[in-house]
């Protein structure tokens, strides 16, 4: 009776222990001594190496014991990457777990990124391509429906008809009056184009 | 003052954008730069229409919540056209989010999602305006007249155009 109730408790204990083991690799690293820590950090390294060389840098910070560490090993998991695919499903996953690594891992900052600016950075790897598929990209955000619509011809009749008005001045001031002198300008020759239609009827 | 929010920052951004490389018949911009939300548009009738040589001013308004939330777009003064509302209100697809389709007949794909755009917006009003879509009708009298007398609409559009110039 007493025997059966030690070996209960010593089963639980156990099964305890492996199942904490199992559960969560990482909390006994920062309980267990350093040597161990250092054994289990060669083995993460080679497995992530395995995987892709952008993790290679956030090893390096594994040995210093900041805070990003944490935040930094659980990065970048394929749910993540799936939450801002939704959300964005033009962008590719390499541009995703990019800027997701690059910010510590933080799906929102991702997300505000890409509502900003409607696209994400490629990662400099993925470099020659990166040139024309962001390219491409900013297109599929900015003016994807413009793209069909406007052929080579009409862009150069457009910068030619308004040489004056584009570009972007860095004075609020100036761009506001930038614009309406765009207006103005748009109006008054539709007005003569009309005119001389009426003209010519 | 520098701009804040997420949808301040991306208004700002697609201004910057529009005024760089803008598309022909498009001028859009804030009213007021203190103010992202509200923008003035004009827009170029398109040719062989009979919108031809007329320009439109039409108001948007963007939702706090911008790009989650489409803009609204509101013609002023009003224009006559199957897919205007009698009070200037636009009503395409691009502008009803996913949620929300009152017609039920909208493909998702045609909705306002976060990676559509002002320009885009923009560029499809136009060519809204070339062509009508009478299934979707916001003003049914224009609708009519457009189905039934088009020489009539088109007449009546061309009035409106040249009243509107000042011709």
């Amino acid at each position: 009776m007493d025997n059966s109730t030690v070996t209960f408790i010593l089963t639980l204990v156990v099964a305890f222990i492996f199942l904490r083991w199992f559960i969560s690799p990482d909390l006994p690293q920062q309980s267990v001594k350093k040597g161990a820590v250092k054994a289990k950090k060669a083995k993460r390294t080679k497995a992530v190496n395995e995987e892709g060389v952008e993790e290679e840098s956030s090893d390096e910070e594994f040995d210093i014991h900041s805070p990003m560490n944490n935040v930094k090993a659980r990065a970048v998991s394929s749910s993540m990457i799936e939450v801002v695919q939704t959300l964005a499903p033009q962008l590719t996953e390499a541009q995703i777990r990019w800027d997701l690594e690059n910010n510590g891992g933080s799906v929102s900052l991702t997300v505000d990124k890409f509502m900003e600016t409607g696209s994400l950075p490629f990662p400099p790897d993925t470099a020659p391509q990166a040139a024309t598929a962001s390219r491409s990209g900013d297109e599929v955000a900015g003016d994807g429906a413009n793209v069909a619509k406007r052929s080579g011809l009409e862009k150069a009749k457009s910068e030619e008809l308004t040489p004056s008005t584009t570009g972007w001045s860095d004075d609020k001031q100036e761009r506001s009056k930038l614009l309406q002198k765009k207006r103005e300008e748009m109006v008054d020759k539709a007005r003569k184009r009309l005119a001389a239609q009426l003209d010519g009827a | 003052m520098p701009p804040r929010s997420t949808a301040q920052r991306r208004l700002l951004k697609e201004y910057q954008q529009l005024a760089r490389d803008p598309p022909p018949g498009i001028v859009a911009g804030p009213l007021d730069e203190d103010n992202l939300f509200v923008w003035e548009c004009y827009l170029e009738g398109p040719t062989d229409t009979p919108y031809e040589n007329g320009v439109f001013p039409a108001t948007m308004t963007f939702p706090k919540d911008y790009p989650l939330a489409p803009p609204t777009l509101k013609f002023t003064p009003a224009l006559l056209h199957p897919n205007i509302y009698k009070d200037g209100t636009v009503c395409i697809s691009i502008l009803h989010s996913p949620g929300d389709d009152p017609n039920q007949y909208e493909r998702p794909e045609e909705r306002w999602s976060p990676v559509q755009s002002i320009e885009k917006i923009l560029l499809s009003v136009v060519s809204m305006l070339a062509e009508p879509n009478c299934e979707s009708g916001a003003n049914i009298d224009a609708c009519k007249l457009w189905r039934d007398d088009r020489e009539g609409y088109d007449q009546q559009i061309r009035g409106y155009v040249r009243k509107a110039m000042g011709l």
